[in-house]
Protein backbone atom coordinates (compact mmCIF):
# COMPACT_ATOMS: atom_id res chain seq x y z
CA UNK A 1 0.00 0.00 0.00
CA UNK A 2 1.10 3.42 -0.46
CA UNK A 3 2.27 5.17 2.45
CA UNK A 4 0.02 8.14 3.11
CA UNK A 5 2.90 10.08 4.31
CA UNK A 6 4.50 10.02 0.88
CA UNK A 7 5.28 13.58 -0.62
CA UNK A 8 2.19 13.09 -3.11
CA UNK A 9 -0.72 10.15 -3.07
CA UNK A 10 -3.19 9.59 -5.66
CA UNK A 11 -6.49 7.68 -5.72
CA UNK A 12 -9.86 7.20 -6.47
CA UNK A 13 -12.58 8.99 -4.44
CA UNK A 14 -15.95 10.35 -3.85
CA UNK A 15 -16.27 14.24 -2.74
CA UNK A 16 -18.14 14.01 0.16
CA UNK A 17 -17.78 17.70 1.05
CA UNK A 18 -16.73 21.45 0.58
CA UNK A 19 -16.09 24.71 2.94
CA UNK A 20 -14.82 27.29 1.50
CA UNK A 21 -11.62 29.25 3.09
CA UNK A 22 -9.41 32.44 2.16
CA UNK A 23 -10.06 34.34 -0.55
CA UNK A 24 -11.49 31.66 -3.17
CA UNK A 25 -10.03 28.02 -1.97
CA UNK A 26 -12.32 25.36 -0.60
CA UNK A 27 -11.49 22.92 2.24
CA UNK A 28 -12.80 19.73 0.15
CA UNK A 29 -13.60 16.47 1.87
CA UNK A 30 -13.12 13.67 0.28
CA UNK A 31 -13.61 9.50 0.56
CA UNK A 32 -11.06 8.00 -1.08
CA UNK A 33 -10.40 4.03 -2.16
CA UNK A 34 -6.63 3.95 -0.82
CA UNK A 35 -6.98 6.60 2.51
CA UNK A 36 -10.19 6.49 3.64
CA UNK A 37 -11.40 10.09 4.81
CA UNK A 38 -8.77 12.90 3.27
CA UNK A 39 -9.29 16.65 3.62
CA UNK A 40 -7.64 18.76 1.37
CA UNK A 41 -7.30 22.07 0.12
CA UNK A 42 -8.41 23.06 -3.32
CA UNK A 43 -6.52 26.59 -4.48
CA UNK A 44 -8.45 29.11 -6.18
CA UNK A 45 -11.67 26.36 -7.29
CA UNK A 46 -14.28 29.15 -6.43
CA UNK A 47 -12.89 31.39 -9.75
CA UNK A 48 -14.57 30.61 -12.30
CA UNK A 49 -11.61 29.96 -14.22
CA UNK A 50 -10.03 27.17 -12.21
CA UNK A 51 -9.84 24.37 -13.74
CA UNK A 52 -10.33 22.11 -10.73
CA UNK A 53 -13.78 23.64 -9.54
CA UNK A 54 -16.04 21.48 -12.03
CA UNK A 55 -14.33 18.93 -11.34
CA UNK A 56 -14.49 18.60 -7.26
CA UNK A 57 -18.89 18.95 -7.08
CA UNK A 58 -20.14 16.92 -4.50
CA UNK A 59 -20.65 13.10 -4.98
CA UNK A 60 -18.30 13.64 -7.86
CA UNK A 61 -16.16 10.08 -8.13
CA UNK A 62 -12.91 11.54 -9.12
CA UNK A 63 -9.16 10.40 -9.68
CA UNK A 64 -7.28 12.83 -7.24
CA UNK A 65 -3.65 13.35 -6.87
CA UNK A 66 -2.68 14.90 -3.02
CA UNK A 67 0.31 16.77 -2.35
CA UNK A 68 1.59 16.89 1.82
CA UNK A 69 1.46 20.87 2.52
CA UNK A 70 2.99 22.07 5.94
CA UNK A 71 -0.29 21.82 8.04
CA UNK A 72 -2.87 20.50 5.87
CA UNK A 73 -2.61 18.27 2.37
CA UNK A 74 -3.46 20.32 -1.10
CA UNK A 75 -5.01 19.17 -4.28
CA UNK A 76 -2.27 19.46 -7.36
CA UNK A 77 -5.09 17.53 -9.73
CA UNK A 78 -8.11 16.17 -10.26
CA UNK A 79 -9.83 14.38 -13.21
CA UNK A 80 -13.53 13.32 -12.67
CA UNK A 81 -13.84 9.67 -13.37
CA UNK A 82 -18.17 9.63 -13.15
CA UNK A 83 -20.15 13.05 -12.25
CA UNK A 84 -22.86 10.68 -11.73
CA UNK A 85 -24.93 13.50 -14.07
CA UNK A 86 -28.25 11.41 -13.96
CA UNK A 87 -28.69 10.71 -10.25
CA UNK A 88 -27.62 14.84 -10.03
CA UNK A 89 -31.01 15.71 -12.11
CA UNK A 90 -33.25 13.78 -9.62
CA UNK A 91 -33.93 15.67 -5.79
CA UNK A 92 -34.69 12.41 -4.45
CA UNK A 93 -31.25 10.61 -5.96
CA UNK A 94 -29.45 13.81 -4.56
CA UNK A 95 -31.33 13.85 -0.83
CA UNK A 96 -30.41 9.86 -0.94
CA UNK A 97 -26.63 10.30 -2.33
CA UNK A 98 -26.15 12.83 0.53
CA UNK A 99 -27.61 11.21 3.49
CA UNK A 100 -25.05 8.41 2.36
CA UNK A 101 -22.41 10.44 1.74
CA UNK A 102 -22.54 11.74 5.46
CA UNK A 103 -23.21 7.79 6.62
CA UNK A 104 -19.66 7.81 5.36
CA UNK A 105 -18.15 10.84 6.61
CA UNK A 106 -18.91 10.10 9.80
CA UNK A 107 -18.61 6.66 10.45
CA UNK A 108 -14.70 6.72 9.06
CA UNK A 109 -11.91 8.49 10.41
CA UNK A 110 -9.12 9.66 8.35
CA UNK A 111 -6.14 7.65 7.32
CA UNK A 112 -8.21 4.38 8.09
CA UNK A 113 -9.26 2.57 4.63
CA UNK A 114 -11.59 0.64 4.07
CA UNK A 115 -11.81 -0.61 0.59
CA UNK A 116 -15.21 -2.33 0.70
CA UNK A 117 -16.90 0.68 2.07
CA UNK A 118 -15.59 2.26 -1.01
CA UNK A 119 -16.92 -0.12 -3.43
CA UNK A 120 -19.87 0.23 -1.76
CA UNK A 121 -20.56 3.87 -1.61
CA UNK A 122 -19.88 4.06 -5.31
CA UNK A 123 -22.00 0.73 -6.82
CA UNK A 124 -24.62 2.87 -4.37
CA UNK A 125 -24.46 6.26 -6.56
CA UNK A 126 -24.57 3.85 -9.79
CA UNK A 127 -27.46 2.11 -8.61
CA UNK A 128 -29.40 5.63 -7.62
CA UNK A 129 -28.37 6.87 -11.40
CA UNK A 130 -29.73 3.49 -12.93
CA UNK A 131 -33.01 4.69 -11.52
CA UNK A 132 -32.91 1.65 -9.02
CA UNK A 133 -35.77 2.30 -6.42
CA UNK A 134 -34.18 4.26 -3.07
CA UNK A 135 -35.19 2.56 -0.53
CA UNK A 136 -33.73 -0.71 -1.19
CA UNK A 137 -30.59 1.49 -1.91
CA UNK A 138 -30.60 3.30 1.67
CA UNK A 139 -31.61 -0.20 3.52
CA UNK A 140 -28.54 -2.10 1.76
CA UNK A 141 -26.02 0.05 1.66
CA UNK A 142 -27.14 0.93 5.95
CA UNK A 143 -27.40 -2.76 7.05
CA UNK A 144 -23.92 -3.17 4.67
CA UNK A 145 -22.17 -0.03 6.25
CA UNK A 146 -22.83 -1.03 9.46
CA UNK A 147 -21.18 -4.96 8.82
CA UNK A 148 -17.96 -3.32 7.26
CA UNK A 149 -17.31 -0.90 9.95
CA UNK A 150 -17.85 -4.11 12.29
CA UNK A 151 -20.93 -2.97 13.66
CA UNK A 152 -23.25 -5.50 11.84
CA UNK A 153 -26.17 -6.94 14.17
CA UNK A 154 -26.36 -9.80 15.45
CA UNK A 155 -29.75 -11.34 14.21
CA UNK A 156 -29.68 -14.96 14.34
CA UNK A 157 -29.40 -15.77 18.17
CA UNK A 158 -30.42 -13.57 20.98
CA UNK A 159 -28.04 -11.71 22.46
CA UNK A 160 -29.31 -12.71 25.95
CA UNK A 161 -29.77 -16.46 26.07
CA UNK A 162 -27.84 -16.85 22.73
CA UNK A 163 -30.31 -19.39 21.76
CA UNK A 164 -31.39 -19.67 17.95
CA UNK A 165 -34.44 -17.05 17.19
CA UNK A 166 -37.05 -19.02 16.06
CA UNK A 167 -39.27 -17.41 13.55
CA UNK A 168 -41.37 -15.06 15.66
CA UNK A 169 -41.98 -10.92 16.61
CA UNK A 170 -38.51 -9.99 18.85
CA UNK A 171 -37.10 -6.99 20.32
CA UNK A 172 -33.71 -5.02 18.35
CA UNK A 173 -31.49 -3.70 20.90
CA UNK A 174 -29.23 -0.68 19.55
CA UNK A 175 -27.02 -1.29 23.18
CA UNK A 176 -26.47 -4.55 22.71
CA UNK A 177 -26.25 -4.33 19.01
CA UNK A 178 -28.63 -6.70 17.87
CA UNK A 179 -31.72 -9.06 18.47
CA UNK A 180 -33.16 -10.00 22.09
CA UNK A 181 -35.96 -12.73 21.87
CA UNK A 182 -39.24 -11.87 23.09
CA UNK A 183 -38.77 -13.70 26.67
CA UNK A 184 -35.73 -12.02 26.83
CA UNK A 185 -36.78 -8.64 25.98
CA UNK A 186 -39.59 -9.45 29.06
CA UNK A 187 -37.00 -9.24 31.32
CA UNK A 188 -33.86 -6.72 29.73
CA UNK A 189 -33.76 -3.49 30.99
CA UNK A 190 -33.24 -0.49 28.51
CA UNK A 191 -34.39 0.52 25.86
CA UNK A 192 -35.65 -1.79 23.00
CA UNK A 193 -37.77 -1.54 20.13
CA UNK A 194 -40.09 -4.41 19.22
CA UNK A 195 -39.54 -5.64 15.20
CA UNK A 196 -42.22 -7.99 13.66
CA UNK A 197 -41.24 -11.39 12.19
CA UNK A 198 -41.26 -10.11 8.76
CA UNK A 199 -39.28 -7.47 8.74
CA UNK A 200 -36.74 -9.60 10.85
CA UNK A 201 -36.79 -11.76 7.66
CA UNK A 202 -36.35 -8.36 5.52
CA UNK A 203 -32.99 -7.10 7.77
CA UNK A 204 -31.64 -10.66 7.33
CA UNK A 205 -32.25 -10.83 3.64
CA UNK A 206 -30.35 -7.00 3.28
CA UNK A 207 -27.67 -8.54 5.36
CA UNK A 208 -26.99 -11.54 3.21
CA UNK A 209 -28.09 -11.25 -0.14
CA UNK A 210 -25.99 -8.68 -2.61
CA UNK A 211 -27.36 -5.39 -3.90
CA UNK A 212 -28.10 -6.78 -6.86
CA UNK A 213 -30.62 -9.55 -5.28
CA UNK A 214 -32.40 -6.68 -2.87
CA UNK A 215 -33.52 -4.43 -5.67
CA UNK A 216 -36.59 -6.60 -6.67
CA UNK A 217 -37.77 -7.41 -3.45
CA UNK A 218 -41.01 -6.52 -3.07
CA UNK A 219 -41.76 -4.65 0.91
CA UNK A 220 -44.82 -4.03 2.36
CA UNK A 221 -45.12 -0.48 3.90
CA UNK A 222 -45.16 -1.56 7.54
CA UNK A 223 -41.93 -3.61 7.61
CA UNK A 224 -40.16 -1.13 5.57
CA UNK A 225 -41.33 1.65 7.87
CA UNK A 226 -40.41 -0.45 10.93
CA UNK A 227 -37.02 -1.51 9.50
CA UNK A 228 -36.16 2.45 8.71
CA UNK A 229 -37.14 3.02 12.13
CA UNK A 230 -34.61 0.57 13.81
CA UNK A 231 -31.76 0.85 11.24
CA UNK A 232 -31.81 4.90 11.92
CA UNK A 233 -32.15 4.30 15.83
CA UNK A 234 -28.90 1.89 15.55
CA UNK A 235 -27.16 4.05 13.49
CA UNK A 236 -28.02 6.96 15.64
CA UNK A 237 -26.48 5.06 18.60
CA UNK A 238 -23.28 3.48 16.39
CA UNK A 239 -22.28 7.09 14.67
CA UNK A 240 -23.52 9.42 18.51
CA UNK A 241 -25.21 12.30 16.60
CA UNK A 242 -28.28 12.46 14.57
CA UNK A 243 -27.90 12.88 10.71
CA UNK A 244 -28.25 15.77 9.42
CA UNK A 245 -29.08 15.23 6.11
CA UNK A 246 -32.12 12.63 6.91
CA UNK A 247 -34.83 15.87 7.42
CA UNK A 248 -34.30 16.76 3.75
CA UNK A 249 -34.19 12.98 2.64
CA UNK A 250 -37.51 12.59 4.72
CA UNK A 251 -39.14 16.23 2.90
CA UNK A 252 -38.22 15.44 -0.51
CA UNK A 253 -39.33 11.29 -0.14
CA UNK A 254 -42.77 12.27 1.45
CA UNK A 255 -43.44 14.86 -1.13
CA UNK A 256 -42.61 12.32 -4.62
CA UNK B 1 -7.40 38.61 28.53
CA UNK B 2 -5.40 41.87 27.81
CA UNK B 3 -6.05 44.35 25.41
CA UNK B 4 -3.99 43.10 22.24
CA UNK B 5 -5.24 39.35 22.53
CA UNK B 6 -8.91 40.53 22.36
CA UNK B 7 -8.39 42.26 19.33
CA UNK B 8 -6.80 38.96 18.31
CA UNK B 9 -8.65 37.06 19.42
CA UNK B 10 -12.32 39.60 17.35
CA UNK B 11 -10.22 39.40 13.96
CA UNK B 12 -9.68 36.00 14.05
CA UNK B 13 -12.92 35.87 13.30
CA UNK B 14 -13.20 37.09 10.17
CA UNK B 15 -13.87 34.39 7.16
CA UNK B 16 -10.55 33.46 6.45
CA UNK B 17 -8.45 34.89 8.81
CA UNK B 18 -6.69 32.63 10.90
CA UNK B 19 -4.26 33.20 14.34
CA UNK B 20 -1.23 34.18 12.65
CA UNK B 21 -3.19 36.85 10.09
CA UNK B 22 -5.33 38.00 12.79
CA UNK B 23 -2.21 38.79 14.91
CA UNK B 24 -0.87 40.58 12.02
CA UNK B 25 -3.15 43.05 11.76
CA UNK B 26 -3.68 43.52 15.20
CA UNK B 27 -0.34 44.54 15.28
CA UNK B 28 -0.63 46.75 11.92
CA UNK B 29 -3.77 48.74 13.57
CA UNK B 30 -1.45 49.52 16.46
CA UNK B 31 1.58 50.60 14.32
CA UNK B 32 -1.67 52.56 12.39
CA UNK B 33 -2.83 56.41 13.73
CA UNK B 34 -5.35 56.82 15.87
CA UNK B 35 -7.27 58.81 13.41
CA UNK B 36 -7.04 55.47 10.76
CA UNK B 37 -7.57 53.07 13.39
CA UNK B 38 -11.38 55.02 14.56
CA UNK B 39 -12.10 55.80 11.15
CA UNK B 40 -12.25 51.58 10.55
CA UNK B 41 -13.89 50.79 13.95
CA UNK B 42 -16.80 54.04 13.02
CA UNK B 43 -16.85 52.70 9.60
CA UNK B 44 -17.82 48.88 11.37
CA UNK B 45 -20.58 50.50 13.47
CA UNK B 46 -22.03 52.79 10.47
CA UNK B 47 -22.74 49.38 8.55
CA UNK B 48 -24.25 47.58 11.49
CA UNK B 49 -26.47 51.02 12.85
CA UNK B 50 -27.24 51.54 8.83
CA UNK B 51 -27.41 47.97 6.48
CA UNK B 52 -30.03 46.06 6.52
CA UNK B 53 -32.43 43.31 4.40
CA UNK B 54 -34.45 44.83 2.13
CA UNK B 55 -37.89 43.39 2.95
CA UNK B 56 -39.37 42.66 -0.51
CA UNK B 57 -35.99 41.01 -2.30
CA UNK B 58 -33.74 40.67 1.06
CA UNK B 59 -30.72 41.95 -0.26
CA UNK B 60 -28.54 44.32 2.00
CA UNK B 61 -29.53 48.32 1.67
CA UNK B 62 -29.59 51.35 3.24
CA UNK B 63 -33.02 52.49 2.42
CA UNK B 64 -36.32 50.23 2.51
CA UNK B 65 -37.43 48.38 -0.15
CA UNK B 66 -33.85 49.23 -1.48
CA UNK B 67 -33.23 51.07 -4.39
CA UNK B 68 -33.71 48.53 -7.06
CA UNK B 69 -36.99 47.62 -6.11
CA UNK B 70 -37.82 50.75 -5.74
CA UNK B 71 -36.54 51.65 -9.50
CA UNK B 72 -39.38 53.18 -12.31
CA UNK B 73 -36.48 51.82 -14.52
CA UNK B 74 -36.47 48.12 -13.53
CA UNK B 75 -38.91 45.18 -15.23
CA UNK B 76 -40.97 43.83 -12.38
CA UNK B 77 -41.80 41.19 -14.33
CA UNK B 78 -38.70 39.23 -14.42
CA UNK B 79 -36.93 37.69 -11.32
CA UNK B 80 -33.41 36.80 -10.43
CA UNK B 81 -33.23 34.31 -7.52
CA UNK B 82 -29.26 34.41 -6.20
CA UNK B 83 -27.85 33.01 -3.29
CA UNK B 84 -25.70 36.32 -2.11
CA UNK B 85 -26.05 39.38 -2.18
CA UNK B 86 -22.31 39.54 -3.56
CA UNK B 87 -24.58 37.87 -6.34
CA UNK B 88 -26.40 41.01 -7.54
CA UNK B 89 -23.11 43.18 -7.39
CA UNK B 90 -21.68 40.49 -10.26
CA UNK B 91 -25.21 40.79 -11.84
CA UNK B 92 -25.37 44.25 -11.89
CA UNK B 93 -21.32 44.88 -12.96
CA UNK B 94 -22.14 43.35 -16.46
CA UNK B 95 -25.60 45.89 -17.05
CA UNK B 96 -27.45 43.58 -19.18
CA UNK B 97 -29.96 42.59 -16.25
CA UNK B 98 -32.80 44.57 -16.01
CA UNK B 99 -35.24 43.07 -13.84
CA UNK B 100 -35.67 42.35 -9.98
CA UNK B 101 -33.93 40.25 -7.80
CA UNK B 102 -34.47 37.20 -4.52
CA UNK B 103 -31.49 36.84 -2.79
CA UNK B 104 -31.91 33.31 -0.91
CA UNK B 105 -29.02 33.76 1.95
CA UNK B 106 -27.61 30.52 1.27
CA UNK B 107 -28.73 27.26 -0.63
CA UNK B 108 -30.02 24.05 0.58
CA UNK B 109 -26.64 21.75 1.83
CA UNK B 110 -28.31 18.96 3.82
CA UNK B 111 -25.69 17.61 4.81
CA UNK B 112 -24.95 20.99 6.66
CA UNK B 113 -27.96 20.72 8.40
CA UNK B 114 -29.59 23.60 6.11
CA UNK B 115 -32.95 23.05 4.53
CA UNK B 116 -35.29 25.24 2.60
CA UNK B 117 -36.68 26.50 5.91
CA UNK B 118 -33.08 28.32 6.50
CA UNK B 119 -32.99 30.14 3.46
CA UNK B 120 -35.74 32.86 1.90
CA UNK B 121 -37.79 30.58 -0.06
CA UNK B 122 -41.14 31.02 1.61
CA UNK B 123 -40.77 34.40 0.84
CA UNK B 124 -39.86 33.61 -2.35
CA UNK B 125 -42.85 31.77 -3.21
CA UNK B 126 -45.23 34.68 -1.33
CA UNK B 127 -43.93 36.88 -3.74
CA UNK B 128 -44.47 34.82 -6.53
CA UNK B 129 -48.09 34.11 -5.50
CA UNK B 130 -48.94 37.92 -5.20
CA UNK B 131 -46.50 39.47 -8.07
CA UNK B 132 -46.95 39.88 -11.87
CA UNK B 133 -44.00 37.96 -12.98
CA UNK B 134 -43.58 36.51 -16.13
CA UNK B 135 -39.85 34.82 -15.72
CA UNK B 136 -38.34 33.74 -12.61
CA UNK B 137 -34.77 33.26 -13.13
CA UNK B 138 -32.77 30.55 -11.28
CA UNK B 139 -29.66 31.96 -10.74
CA UNK B 140 -28.03 29.65 -7.66
CA UNK B 141 -24.38 28.73 -8.00
CA UNK B 142 -23.90 25.94 -10.93
CA UNK B 143 -22.46 23.29 -8.20
CA UNK B 144 -24.86 20.24 -6.50
CA UNK B 145 -26.12 22.22 -3.62
CA UNK B 146 -27.23 25.34 -6.08
CA UNK B 147 -28.77 22.95 -8.48
CA UNK B 148 -30.64 21.34 -5.48
CA UNK B 149 -32.03 24.46 -4.67
CA UNK B 150 -33.22 25.40 -7.99
CA UNK B 151 -34.70 22.12 -8.58
CA UNK B 152 -36.79 22.06 -5.40
CA UNK B 153 -37.34 25.49 -5.69
CA UNK B 154 -39.32 24.91 -9.14
CA UNK B 155 -40.75 22.00 -7.70
CA UNK B 156 -43.02 24.40 -5.68
CA UNK B 157 -43.42 27.24 -8.13
CA UNK B 158 -43.97 24.84 -11.34
CA UNK B 159 -47.35 25.21 -11.18
CA UNK B 160 -47.77 29.01 -10.35
CA UNK B 161 -47.93 30.19 -14.32
CA UNK B 162 -44.94 31.67 -14.75
CA UNK B 163 -41.77 31.06 -16.80
CA UNK B 164 -38.82 29.23 -15.39
CA UNK B 165 -35.24 29.53 -16.54
CA UNK B 166 -32.13 28.73 -15.04
CA UNK B 167 -28.63 30.88 -16.61
CA UNK B 168 -26.86 28.81 -19.45
CA UNK B 169 -24.22 26.55 -18.49
CA UNK B 170 -20.96 26.03 -20.57
CA UNK B 171 -17.28 27.33 -21.35
CA UNK B 172 -15.90 29.97 -19.07
CA UNK B 173 -14.28 33.02 -21.46
CA UNK B 174 -10.84 32.26 -21.66
CA UNK B 175 -10.86 28.42 -20.08
CA UNK B 176 -9.19 26.09 -22.37
CA UNK B 177 -11.21 23.60 -23.46
CA UNK B 178 -8.85 20.53 -22.55
CA UNK B 179 -9.45 20.89 -18.79
CA UNK B 180 -13.42 21.13 -19.19
CA UNK B 181 -14.50 18.63 -16.83
CA UNK B 182 -17.44 16.44 -18.14
CA UNK B 183 -20.15 18.24 -16.46
CA UNK B 184 -19.47 21.72 -17.88
CA UNK B 185 -18.31 20.14 -21.09
CA UNK B 186 -21.61 18.37 -21.47
CA UNK B 187 -23.63 21.13 -20.80
CA UNK B 188 -21.70 23.29 -23.65
CA UNK B 189 -22.73 20.55 -25.89
CA UNK B 190 -26.20 20.39 -24.96
CA UNK B 191 -26.47 24.34 -25.09
CA UNK B 192 -24.79 24.93 -28.35
CA UNK B 193 -25.65 27.87 -30.81
CA UNK B 194 -26.42 28.62 -34.80
CA UNK B 195 -23.03 31.25 -35.29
Amino acid sequence: MVSYKSTIFETKAVVIRHMPIGEADRLVTFYSEKFGKVRAIARGVRRYKSKMSGHLDILNLVSISVGKGKGIDIITEVDTLNAFSTLKKNLTNISTAVYLSELVESVSMEESPNERLFNLFVSSLSRLTQGDEYFHILRHFEVKLLEYCGFGPELNNCLECFKVLPPADHYFSSYIGGLICFDCGQSVEGSKISIKKNTIKLFRYFQKHSEHDSSALIIPKNNANELELILNHYIRYVVGKEMKSTKFLDLITKKT
Amino acid sequence: MNTIDNLIDQLSRFPGIGAKTAQRLAYHLIRMPIVDAKAIAEAIIDVKDNIDLCSNCFNITEIDPCIICTSIERDTSSMCVVEQPLDVVAFEKTGVYKGVYHVLHGAISPINGVGPQDIKINELVKRVEIGHFKEIILATNVNLEGEATAMYIHQIISEMNVEITRPARGLPYGGDLEYADQTTLSKAIEGRQNL
